[in-house]
């Protein structure tokens, strides 16, 4: 199960997919990309709704003071509510959402979290912007600290998504 | 078959309590090694450094190759992601982890170290600068060796923990495996215990039931013999009083007399003792019945009173508190013996200066309280004996403590109670509460017919009562009692119409008639007031 052959073979697919990913027209890599991209399917599509970090900065803040698994003690995050972002595409109701990482790690998540725990998307660290080498600009980040069931459970530190550029609705 | 000593029950039950707190703990155990392993999982984000890695060393060599500026912001887009992923060593429990993978290594180390140094170069980057770029691959190429080691280290390690929580959990199952069928055994020993203690008590309880059975049988029999006894006592008893009553009535000298009075005294004290003895027997054995009629309280005070024999009975007052009601419902003959137990038991234990008898009703009991002014204080524990043996055996009782014995029985059959009361100076009483209802007593009418005025005048005069109305001469409506001088019976014609005008009458013969049938009621003795009396208020109480 966790043959080095094996583990060759789930990582091989990665590998290829950011061999593709590289060899992307460079126009559309490098145009000025928007930090957050929310969508949902339609009947005639995709439907989005882009966010620049301008605009997720005039969002209301909120605030979480927590540890967990990725740093050292606990820490101050700020930055909006996932529920407050996701209203801006109807997708507050949706059942999941996918959350998709700058590197195309992505974790599904139940809609239902954010409204039990208000999990926010950290654009700051103790008073310091994220940036990219810091798990930034946008980091889901849950009040760990404050909900037992969450310290310590491996399917909550995987939802700690960082570096994320969009959210799918399932 | 020996009992289950207490401390085999103490003993298996914290025996099972422990293999209940090893299982929990055993299973608690391999939760949180479960918990533990899924946490510590590198795997994932040593893959994801190799990826990044190598997604980085692509967008370079695409520089290499395009020499744009779009490939540059491209690949520090990358670059920045990678470092994210490296530097995350060391922080955090992750980090931590990351850092011990990798110690004697320093693969880990060698990449952070690189990407230090290289970053400012990075940061000034001509994309026309392919040496530099070629440069920077070359040296990536040899770090992506050193990173796949790592992630080999991680993987062998991973499997190594796999191996080793495996290795726990089966030998925590082994454990837990063990405590259950421990537990096992220790509940079927249990069973087998409770089975056994089970099968000893309901061997006690038949026996206990045997025994129970047996003692009630010669209870019953000791109650039937006492009865037989009593019964077969009194009769031989009234054959000697009645001629002790009639050899009274002759001419005796005093001597004689007095002699014959005792032996009459004696003689009453024995018929009380043995009828008593009766209800008792009866109360034993569950063939006591009450027998409760109207009666007078004056009956009731008065028959206590000539039943009393003891010295000092002749100085008892006796009295009904004025308002008493005239006539309650109760068993007159064993409220009578109660009384008469009570108070002979008294006169003879403690010799009272004064004893005063008290009957009144409180509306709903029939209260008797027997009144003693006492001067020896030393009585009081015969006075205590009234209410029952206290910590004595039934065998350290003299036979004084017979007659309280009966009068507590009849007292619970009638179902009342018996209270001593007492006071510093002296005085105590003896109350007796028995329920007894009211008769309701209404006036009747009574019709004379004799033979002459002055037959009549007699009558009323002895009859007189406030309740008592006597039926004149032209006075419309029914008589209740009708009183029927034998002189007047032979008249057909007129006991017709005496009928006809009181259907619902009840018809006196006074004196021996010679046709008896056609009264309700004979007195044989037209003298006999009581007799009489006692009709008429029968009649009214009903």
């Amino acid at each position: 199960m966790s043959s080095p052959a094996l583990i060759a073979r789930r990582i091989s697919p990665l590998i290829l997919s950011a061999f593709f990913v590289l060899l992307l027209p460079q126009s559309e890599a490098s145009a000025a990309r928007p930090a957050l991209v929310l969508s949902r399917p339609t009947p005639s599509g995709t439907e989005t709704v882009e966010f620049s970090m301008a605009e997720l900065e005039a969002l209301p803040q909120s605030t979480i003071v927590t540890s967990n698994e990725f740093t050292d003690g606990e820490a101050t995050y700020r930055g909006p509510l996932v529920l407050d972002v996701l209203e801006h595409l109807g997708l507050e109701r949706a059942k999941s959402l996918r959350f998709i990482a700058a590197n195309d790690y992505y974790v599904d998540i139940p809609a239902s979290d954010f409204r039990r725990y208000n999990a926010i998307l950290a654009m700051e660290v103790d008073g310091k912007k994220l940036g990219r080498r810091d798990k930034g600009p946008l980091w889901l980040m849950y009040p760990i600290s404050d909900h037992a069931e969450l310290r310590g459970d491996p399917v909550y530190i995987t939802r700690l998504i960082w570096q994320v550029v969009r959210i799918e609705a399932q | 078959m020996r009992p289950v000593p207490k401390y085999v029950g103490l003993t298996v039950l914290l025996a099972m309590a422990g293999f209940v707190a090893l299982g929990f703990l055993s299973i608690r155990r391999d939760v949180d090694n479960l918990r533990v392993i899924s946490q510590d999982n590198i795997l994932w984000s040593a893959t994801q450094m190799e990826v990044e890695l190598l997604r980085f060393q692509l967008s370079m060599a695409t520089l290499g190759v395009v020499q744009t500026e779009e490939a540059l912001d491209t690949a520090l887009d990358r670059f920045d992601i990678l470092w994210s992923r490296v530097f995350m060593m060391g922080k955090g429990r992750v980090g931590e982890l990351m850092r011990q993978y990798d110690e004697g290594h320093g693969s880990l180390a060698a990449i952070s170290s690189y990407l230090e140094e290289v970053d400012p170069v990075l940061s000034s980057l001509d994309p026309h600068d392919t040496a530099t770029i070629q440069a920077i691959l070359a040296k990536l190429q040899a770090l992506q060796q050193e990173l796949r080691f790592y992630t080999l280290r991680v993987v062998r390690a991973d499997t190594a923990a796999s191996a080793s929580l495996r290795d726990r959990i089966q030998s925590s199952s082994q454990t837990t495996g063990a405590i259950s069928l421990a537990a096992v055994l220790l509940s079927v020993f249990a069973l087998a215990m409770i089975l056994r203690e089970n099968r000893r008590q309901r061997h006690l309880v038949d026996m206990n039931r045997r025994l129970a059975d047996s003692a009630e049988l010669s209870s019953r029999a000791k109650s039937r013999f006492l009865s037989m006894m009593s019964h077969e006592l009194r009769n031989p008893l009234n054959g000697i009083l009645g001629p002790l009553a009639l050899l009274g009535q002759s001419n005796l000298a005093s001597g004689q007399q007095r002699l014959v009075d005792q032996a009459k005294s004696c003689g009453q004290s024995m018929l009380q003792m043995l009828a008593g003895l009766l209800d008792y027997g009866e109360m034993q054995d569950g063939r006591f019945r009450l027998k409760p009629e109207p009666f007078a309280l004056t009956t009731l005070a008065a028959s206590a009173g000539m039943s009393l024999t003891s010295d000092g009975a002749s100085a008892m007052q006796i009295r009904v508190i004025p308002g008493t009601p005239e006539r309650v419902c109760g068993d007159l003959d064993r409220i009578r013996q109660i009384i008469v137990h009570l108070c002979e038991y008294v006169l003879e234990a403690t010799g009272p200066d004064c004893v005063e008898l008290i009957f009144r009703h409180d509306g709903e009991n029939l209260v008797i309280e027997i009144c003693l002014a006492l001067n020896m204080p030393a009585v009081d524990w015969k006075l205590d004996l009234l209410m029952g043996l206290g910590d004595l055996a039934p065998d350290q009782v003299s036979a004084d403590a017979l007659r309280p014995l009966i009068a507590r029985g009849l007292i619970a059959a009638c179902s009342g109670t018996l209270r001593l009361e007492g006071s510093d100076s002296g005085r105590r009483a003896i109350q007796v509460k028995i329920p007894a209802e009211v008769v309701a007593v209404s006036n009747v009418r009574v019709l004379l017919e004799t033979r002459s005025v002055a037959l009549a005048t007699i009558y009323k005069a002895g009859l007189k009562s406030e309740r008592v109305v006597f039926v004149d001469e032209g006075d419309t409506g029914p008589a209740d009692i009708v009183l029927v001088d034998i002189g007047c019976i032979g008249e057909e014609t007129l006991m017709a119409r005496l009928r006809g005008a009181n259907p619902d009458a009840l018809f006196i013969s006074l004196g021996l008639p010679a046709t008896p049938n056609a009264f309700d009621d004979v007195v044989e003795s037209p003298s006999d007031m009581g007799r009489l009396r006692s009709r008429i208020l029968d009649r009214m109480a009903s």
